[in-house]
């Protein structure tokens, strides 16, 4: 496929931790296309923070062994790249917004120099004038009133979905070409969180930028995804374009969150949920991680399932698919 | 407006409270002032006739009273031994005693302030684990033992620097500087440890709970420029507060350094005077640290607005 921004392929990232070695991601393959949103999903242990972080550089060094595997920008390999090399992407190529937007921003320094400072790191030459007129775009970007007043205020003067809108100004103020967006809305309440993603989606087609938004909630995924990645236990067991895999789920545990998703069950009776949780990721897994919850769990599902792929760009693992084009 | 009011009520409680203890305290102990003045040989009679001039018969409370009335007026009062208003001695002695203070500050946060950024940077790294241990000595060294090695060192077997005595500024500033070293560089060691603790345990108390030290670095921030440009400001408060406190102590605290060097500082001459029983200078010198103990705290109070815009006006 042509216009691949990121391709991560095969990734492995494992911790060394008190309890031994835990291996969150297991091999991840991954591709984030030229302007499109890509809903990575999965439950909270799944991995899907870890790769977001390992495609910014940002795992602690000393506990996270990275590698084997491959992650590329363009045709740029990321893995191995120096701290400095990161540094030079970080905030300017690839940029990150985080979970929760209190934490997110530094309470000392006021809004407009926590905006201009990828500015001034990825271009400085510019002119402390020409920043300032460019933090106020941004701030103006992201819908927030009166930018000239917002940048002077500190972060705990600001609302919680403010403070978010803050920050994806800040992410994207040295224009990257793809924004890792881990959760950005979690911390919000409900009305806050579609004006969040609704900005998002819009920033995103407007600048024809690729974000990888990382998600828990399938409905999320449902509403704002071009392509939907589903994680498990430090996999992706399941990708494809939204239209595609809503259309024609193939792998049991995504069928099993679209089943738990409330709108799916309308009028229906209790609310699906899938039995047991996911597995100990320090302890080693072979075959399918998914075949210990699973409903149509064999003894063949003890060997890794194979990678298969139906119409186009439609990848999945499981040796019993539940869908109609791999039957 | 009510933030000046309750400091000012602050200072009333604190200085009156410490003076009437130092007070009774000071009654309580076993001989007088009688002894100092006129030696161990003297009668009976002429110990009696120089209380009752001196008005040590009096009842505990008058005297007190007397004492602080005049003090409102800022009269404290003259030396039982040494005849000079106390304020006088105060002033001669204080200028050692705060430029020690101040000098001892400046170079401990100077030091401290870089090594908890590098330690904090490389927590429980190589880097981390010397300056750390480092500090432990610091703290678990004494001034007292720093102070004999440095006068061994640099006075007895080099000879580089005198090793008791003060030069004031009018003897020339290299002189002055040769009397300020060793006691300063006693002093320095704890001082830095201590405040480099406490620094380092708030740096990277915000590197492992809050987040945006990360986003920085997502921003393509070095280190260096995280650490300096945004979890310094943000771990400043606990800093400033126990350099504050610091600062009180050395006002009356730095006896023992003050005396090794024979420096003629007010900790030296808040102790003498408690050696002979010299109430009024003995109540004038814990009055005057007491109320600077209040005005330095008031003084970390206001700086706390100046660090984290979220410290609001309030008591």
């Amino acid at each position: 496929m042509s216009d691949v921004v990121v391709a991560i392929e095969d990734l492995h990232v494992a911790f060394s931790t008190p309890r031994g070695e835990v291996r969150a991601l297991r091999g991840v393959s991954l591709e984030v296309r030229a302007g499109r949103m890509v809903c990575l999903i999965g439950e909270s242990g799944s991995g899907k923070s870890v790769t977001g972080r390992a495609l910014m550089g940002l795992l602690p060094a000393h506990s996270a062994r990275i590698g084997p595997g491959s992650m590329r920008l363009h045709q740029e390999e990321l893995l191995g790249k120096s701290e400095s090399a990161m540094r030079s992407i970080r905030g300017r190529r690839i940029a990150m917004i985080f979970q929760d937007p209190s934490r997110a921003l530094n309470p000392t320094r006021r809004i407009g120099d926590q905006v201009g400072e990828a500015i001034k790191i990825h271009f400085p030459d510019r002119r402390a004038s020409a920043v300032r007129a460019k933090v106020l775009e941004h701030l103006d970007s992201v819908k927030l009133p009166d930018a000239a007043r917002v940048a002077k205020k500190y972060p705990h003067e600001l609302s919680g979905g403010m403070r978010q809108r803050v920050a994806i100004a800040m992410a994207l103020s040295a224009e990257p070409e793809v924004l890792v967006a881990d959760e950005p809305t979690t911390a919000l309440d409900v009305t806050t969180q579609v004006q969040i993603l609704d900005l998002l989606r819009s920033l995103q087609r407007s600048r024809d930028m690729s974000v990888l938004l990382i998600t828990h909630d399938m409905g999320v995924a449902a509403h704002y995804a071009d392509d939907v990645a589903v994680m498990y236990a430090g996999r992706v067991v399941e990708r494809a374009p939204a239209a595609e895999l809503f259309a024609d789920v193939e792998m049991p545990y995504t069928q099993a969150l679209l089943e738990s998703l409330p709108s799916a069950r309308a009028g229906r009776g209790a609310l699906q949920t899938i039995p047991g949780g996911p597995p100990d990721l320090a302890l080693g897994i072979s075959g399918c991680a998914f075949a210990p919850r699973c409903r149509f769990v064999t003894s063949q599902c003890k060997q890794q399932p194979v990678t298969r792929e139906v119409a186009g760009d439609h990848v999945f693992e499981c040796w019993h698919p539940v869908g109609k084009e791999s039957r | 407006m009510r933030y000046l009011v309750l400091r000012a009520a602050q200072l009333v409680v604190v200085v009156f409270g410490v003076t009437v203890v130092s007070f009774v305290l000071l009654h309580l102990l076993p001989g007088d002032v009688t002894t100092t003045v006129l030696g161990e040989g003297a009668s009976p009679e002429a110990k009696a006739a120089l209380r009752a001039e001196l008005g040590l018969d009096d009842p505990l409370l008058s005297r007190y009273w007397e004492w602080l009335t005049s003090a409102m007026r800022g009269d404290l009062g003259d030396s039982l031994t040494m005849g000079y208003p106390v304020t006088e001695l105060i002033r001669l002695r204080l200028p050692v005693t705060l430029e020690l203070a101040v000098v001892t500050l400046s170079a401990s946060v100077l030091l401290a302030i870089p090594t908890a950024l590098v330690a904090a940077r490389f927590r429980n790294r190589w880097q981390d684990k010397v300056l750390s241990m480092g500090a432990y000595a610091g703290i678990a060294a004494p001034p007292f033992l720093a102070g004999i090695l440095l006068i061994y060192v640099f006075s007895v077997k080099l000879g580089w620097l005198p090793a008791t005595g003060w030069n004031p500024w009018s003897e020339g500033l290299v002189a002055h500087v040769r009397t300020l070293v060793m006691p300063v560089a006693s002093l320095l060691f704890v001082e830095a440890a201590i405040f480099m603790r406490v620094l380092r345990s708030d740096l990277v108390a915000q590197l492992s709970d809050e987040e945006y030290p990360l986003v920085a670095r997502a921003k393509g921030a070095t280190m260096r420029s995280v650490m300096i440009r945004h979890v310094l400001r943000n771990s400043l408060l606990p800093f400033v507060t126990i350099v504050g406190l610091q600062f009180g102590v050395l006002l009356g605290g730095a006896v023992i350094v003050e005396h090794l060097f024979a420096l003629p500082g007010l900790g030296e001459l808040l102790v003498s005077s408690i050696y002979q029983r010299d109430a009024t200078t003995v109540q004038g010198i814990v009055m005057f640290i007491a109320i600077a103990f209040v005005l330095i705290n008031a003084l970390v109070d206001l700086l706390y607005r100046f660090i984290d815009p979220r410290v609001k006006q309030h008591g």
